[in-house]
C-alpha cells in the first residue's frame, strides 16, 4: 500500500513530524485534536448562549464525525435532548432569527469570528500529542 | 464593515432578476414591523480581519446572513437561487458603486443553507417561508496610509 500523507495544518514543523508518522497515528492524532478543540467551542458557545432555565446549554456535546474516506474529525451538537425530554428546539430560532425576531448568531459567531484562534489551538493541541507519543 | 454591507446590498440591487423577484425590497439587520413579502434581509454574522506583523493589511473577510422571506415556496426558491448565482463563487468583482463605498470582493462561497417555515400567526392561515444561507465574502478594505 502506497503511503499517506496527511497535511492538515500551515504549520510546517507539525507538518513535516505528523508525515514523519504511521498513517495510523497520523488520523489519530488528529482526530483527538479535532476533539478537544470541539470541546473548547462547545464551551465557548455555551457561554454565550442566552438561558433562563439552563436546558438549551445542557444540550452542548462533542461529537465525533462519521468517518469516511479522507474525512476525520469532530462536530458540536446543540439543541437536541438525547434523553428524551423536550429538545430546546427554539435554539435554531434564537440563533437564526425569525420572522419580527433578528438573529442573534452566537453560536456562528463562536466559530467564524474565532476562526484563526480555533486553528491555532488546533496546532497547538496536534504538537501536544505528537510531542507525548 | 457598514460599506460592505452597502456594496452587498447595491450589488444584488443591480441585478434586475433579484430586484424584480423582491421588489426592491432589501433590508439590513431587521425588516420594518409591517412589510409585505418577498423580502430580502442581510445580518452580519461575523468580521475577520487580517494582518501583516506590524499593520492592518488591505484585506478582510465578512459572513453575511442572507434571508429571503415570502409566502411561496416557488417564489422563495427563484428569488435565493437569482441570489446564490449572483454572489456565489464570485472571483475578483467589483461589488456596489465606486464612488459610494463599492468594495472589490475576490472571493464569495456558501458556508451554511436551510429552509424553515413560521406558522401562520394572529388568526393567518399564510404559512412565511425562509430561505436562510451564510455567504463567507473575502473583499479588499482599504487602509490609510498616514
Amino acid at each position: 500500500m502506497a503511503a499517506v500523507s496527511l497535511i492538515v495544518t500551515g504549520d510546517k514543523e507539525v507538518n513535516r513530524r505528523l508525515a514523519a508518522l504511521e498513517p495510523k497515528l497520523q488520523k489519530k492524532f488528529a482526530r483527538q485534536a479535532t476533539r478537544a478543540v470541539a470541546k473548547k467551542v462547545a464551551q465557548e458557545a455555551k457561554g454565550l448562549t442566552p438561558s433562563i432555565s439552563g436546558r438549551a446549554k445542557r444540550t452542548f456535546k462533542v461529537r465525533a464525525i462519521k468517518r469516511k474516506v479522507g474525512v476525520i474529525g469532530s462536530q458540536v451538537i446543540a439543541g437536541a435532548d438525547e434523553r428524551g425530554g423536550d429538545s430546546p428546539y427554539y435554539l435554531k430560532f434564537l440563533e437564526l432569527g425569525k420572522e419580527g425576531q433578528p438573529a442573534l448568531k452566537f453560536l456562528r459567531g463562536t466559530l467564524y469570528d474565532r476562526a484563526n484562534r480555533w486553528q491555532r489551538e488546533f496546532e497547538k493541541e496536534l504538537r501536544r500529542f505528537i510531542v507525548a507519543a | 464593515m457598514s460599506t460592505i454591507l452597502a456594496a452587498v446590498r447595491d450589488f444584488l440591487e443591480s441585478k434586475s432578476a433579484i430586484r424584480q423577484l423582491s421588489f426592491g425590497k432589501i433590508f439590513y439587520d431587521r425588516a420594518p414591523e409591517v412589510i409585505a413579502k418577498p423580502y430580502i434581509l442581510i445580518t452580519v454574522v461575523a468580521v475577520n480581519r487580517f494582518y501583516t506583523l506590524l499593520n492592518e493589511a488591505d484585506a478582510a473577510s465578512i459572513v453575511v446572513q442572507v434571508d429571503v422571506w415570502h409566502t411561496d415556496t416557488n417564489e422563495m426558491e427563484k428569488l435565493a437561487e437569482a441570489i446564490r448565482l449572483a454572489m456565489s463563487g464570485t472571483q475578483n468583482v467589483f461589488w456596489g458603486n465606486p464612488d459610494a463605498g463599492g468594495r472589490y470582493v475576490f472571493s464569495a462561497k456558501i458556508l451554511r443553507e436551510d429552509v424553515n417555515a413560521d406558522r401562520p400567526q394572529d388568526g393567518s392561515d399564510r404559512w412565511v417561508y425562509n430561505f436562510s444561507r451564510d455567504y463567507d465574502i473575502t473583499h479588499r478594505e482599504p487602509v490609510p496610509t498616514h
